[in-house]
């Protein structure tokens, strides 16, 4: 590790702590900076002030910051495992099969859940293990389909084509619905980073860091992996089972955030390219962490965005998200030819 | 056991399994050597099974039946990691790692040997300096592979398979997409890495021609007559290479190396000539042009080329009269133009 990857690290690492604080300080009502102050350092301040802070705005925060980072790394271990730049979470279905878990859950309840606002507790439970259980099914089938399809590009097409199945069954869910359910779960749709309770949050991070943990252990087999199987499998590398534990490891990551905070789009596509146009390089040890720090720092970003109509309420994140991150993708591909990092 | 052979196919048949319905052999009954320390050139057209037999033998690909050694070893008792130190390949797959430093791509070779995340120590730096000084892309380290031609690209694959370190290296056809003068300079590579560094090294190509020059030894694989290995000399010499390559009008010409066309309807031409690249180049304008260069004629009296120098040439035509021509074009439309008027 040179001084000039040092760098990098350094330096996103100072903008993503800047974007943490500025989420702590500002928010939907506004809290005078020298109150946050008092009340981060365990101070007496207004009761209601001291909830907000450390009930909504730091969960909020800890959970971007988390979400942000999960998304990007299953956006970067996607691209690279299947040799394709518009790889993503959401082109391999797993978080269709966790919007159709939420689907089945919150239809077939009606309207008594919330996904966003956590009104109902067993209900939020329910809408959580949803998600998860879609996501890994849909995981399930593509792992299944992994052991017999030996092309990247088939996996892939097999990933849309699921993610397409459980969109159209959550249409029909919706058409036969009750009008309180779809419009719950079209709220959980929209995306939300604040769903996240304090008490909930060190199961939400312990599944993130987990996930985090195994895409470090294949940090090596994935820069081989940029010279394609048979070369990979060459330099001693058992592409099968590092395919496995990536859906795996994808799987988890797309399924905790997706659960948590609803289909967040375009983050796990466009923050791998915003890495590699920063550092300019493929190798994973470099691309890894400065994928992570960027990928929270956007969703920091996407998160202060949000709460700026201040109080007049909050703008759904999904709205916020491809304002960043198709720009990205469109600069990429119009760019192929001066930025051939899949060539 | 013969020590000299670092690979040893013993009645092999490869192809592919397909699951429940059963295998497809692509060839069975195969028996070679990769000899150590020498460049062996596989030779066959086009779906003889040369990227099969090459799958097989850099271990993706399980042998369907047959025995098959590596380094004595049998080859199903590697594990991948144990592989990846004996056998190298550079192959003709897409890589996606134009985003990587030449150094950087270069440094891969050194997987097998490093730790958790890849780190290189100071020998690792060392070896892939030596490597990318081998293939001589030692000032291109700092260049991203994206901006590297095809040429290039191959050679840091090579440098990559060097960085390995393994005995033996499998190319499939190196030389595929280079140009003319890179498909030379890539095969004096390869056997100087086969002469200095004591590589064993198996490549599939097309390129009869380099291959013939270079080879030490040839694999010669046909679906009709199998597998044949041998010294290239001696291959050469007893027909072989003809009877793999041959078709009805083209034949292997053992005095000059290249294949040719023949038309064995054509018109005899007898060429009476003392230098010997005269009468390479006479007979390439005859094969050429459909005729047939003949030395004795056993009956009859047909034309005769007499080459007395380069701008003087006499042309006897039955019926013509005889003609000096001052230069090859000359005579070559004569024959053209004689030939036309005794059809017509």
């Amino acid at each position: 590790m040179n001084r000039g990857r040092i760098r990098y690290i350094v330096w996103s690492t100072g903008v993503v702590f800047v974007l943490f604080v500025g989420c702590l300080f500002f928010g939907s009502v506004s809290i005078p900076a020298s109150s946050v102050w008092r009340i981060l350092m365990g101070g007496e301040e207004l009761s209601s002030w001291r909830f907000i802070v450390l009930e909504s705005r730091l969960p909020q925060a800890l959970t971007a910051l988390f979400a942000g980072a999960a998304l990007a790394v299953s956006g970067l271990m996607l691209q690279t495992v299947f040799n394709n730049p518009l790889a993503g979470p959401s082109i391999l279905g797993v978080d269709s099969g966790a919007s159709l878990g939420v689907a089945l859950v919150m239809l077939a309840l009606g309207g008594a859940v919330g996904g966003s606002g956590g009104v109902v507790m067993s209900g939020y439970l329910a809408v959580v293990s949803g998600a998860f259980l879609g996501a890994v099914a849909v995981l399930g089938i593509i792992i299944l389909f992994s052991m017999v399809v030996r092309s990247n590009v088939m996996l892939l097409i097999i990933g849309i084509m699921v993610g397409y199945m459980a969109s159209s069954v959550i249409s029909l869910l919706n058409f036969f619905a009750a009008p309180d359910g779809v419009y719950s779960y079209m709220l959980w749709g929209l995306g939300d980073f604040s769903g996240v309770s304090l008490r909930r949050l060190p199961l939400f991070c312990g599944l993130i860091t987990v996930g985090l943990g195994i895409a470090i252990g294949l940090i090596k087999p994935l820069n081989a992996l940029l010279l394609g199987e048979r070369y990979a499998a060459n330099l001693g590398v058992r592409v099968r089972r590092v395919r496995i534990l990536m859906l795996l490891c994808t799987g988890l990551l797309t399924a905790a955030s997706t659960a948590f905070c609803g289909p967040v789009a375009f983050i796990g596509l466009a923050v791998p390219h915003l890495a590699r146009l920063l550092t300019g390089s493929s190798d994973h040890r470099l691309l890894l962490p400065v994928t992570v720090l960027i990928g929270s720092g956007i969703a920091l970003l996407c998160n202060l965005i949000c709460l700026l109509p201040g109080e007049t309420g909050v703008i759904p994140l999904n709205a916020v998200t491809p304002l960043i991150g198709a720009p990205v993708i469109i600069y990429v591909i119009i760019n192929q030819r001066k930025i051939q990092y899949f060539n | 056991m013969d020590e000299t052979a670092v690979i040893r196919g013993e009645e092999l048949a490869i192809g592919y399994r397909l699951g429940r319905r059963g295998t497809a052999v692509v060839h069975d009954g195969l028996s070679f050597t990769l000899p150590r320390g020498e460049l062996t050139c596989l030779l066959g057209p086009n779906g003889a099974g040369k990227s099969t037999l090459l799958k097989t033998l850099s271990g993706g690909e399980q042998p369907l039946s047959g025995n098959l050694l590596l380094n004595g070893r049998p080859s199903e008792t590697y594990s991948v990691s144990e592989r990846s130190r004996v056998l190298g390949v550079v192959l003709t797959d897409k890589t996606y790692a134009g985003g990587l430093r030449v150094r950087e791509l270069v440094a891969l070779g050194r997987h097998p040997y490093t730790g958790f995340f890849g780190r290189l120590d100071r020998d690792d730096y060392r070896i892939v300096g030596d490597a990318m000084e081998a293939v001589g892309v030692r000032e291109k380290a700092e260049d991203y592979v994206a901006e590297l031609s095809d040429g290039e690209r191959q050679k840091v694959m090579i440098a990559k398979a060097l960085a390995q370190q393994c005995p033996v290296i499998l190319l499939d056809e190196p030389t595929a997409f280079l140009d003319v003068v890179s498909r030379i300079e890539m095969m004096n590579l390869l056997h100087r890495l086969v002469r200095d560094e004591g590589k064993s090294v198996l490549l599939s190509t097309h390129d009869i021609d380099q291959a013939l020059l270079l080879a030490d030894r040839l694999w010669l694989l046909s679906k009709e007559y199998g597998m044949c290995c041998g010294t290239t000399e001696d291959l050469v010499l007893d027909g072989t290479l003809n009877r793999f390559f041959g078709r009805r009008n083209v034949t292997f010409d053992v005095a000059s190396g290249m294949f040719r066309f023949t038309s064995p309807e054509g018109r005899q031409i007898k060429i009476d000539a003392e230098d010997r690249s005269s009468v390479h180049w006479a007979e390439n304008a005859l094969l050429r042009n459909g005729f047939q260069p003949v030395y004795d004629r056993e009956q009859g009296d047909g034309p005769i080329l007499r080459i007395l120098g380069t701008k003087e040439i006499e042309l006897e035509w039955p019926g013509k009269e005889m003609v000096r021509c001052s230069s090859f074009g000359d005579w070559i439309r004569k024959i053209k133009e004689y030939e036309t008027d005794e059809k017509s």
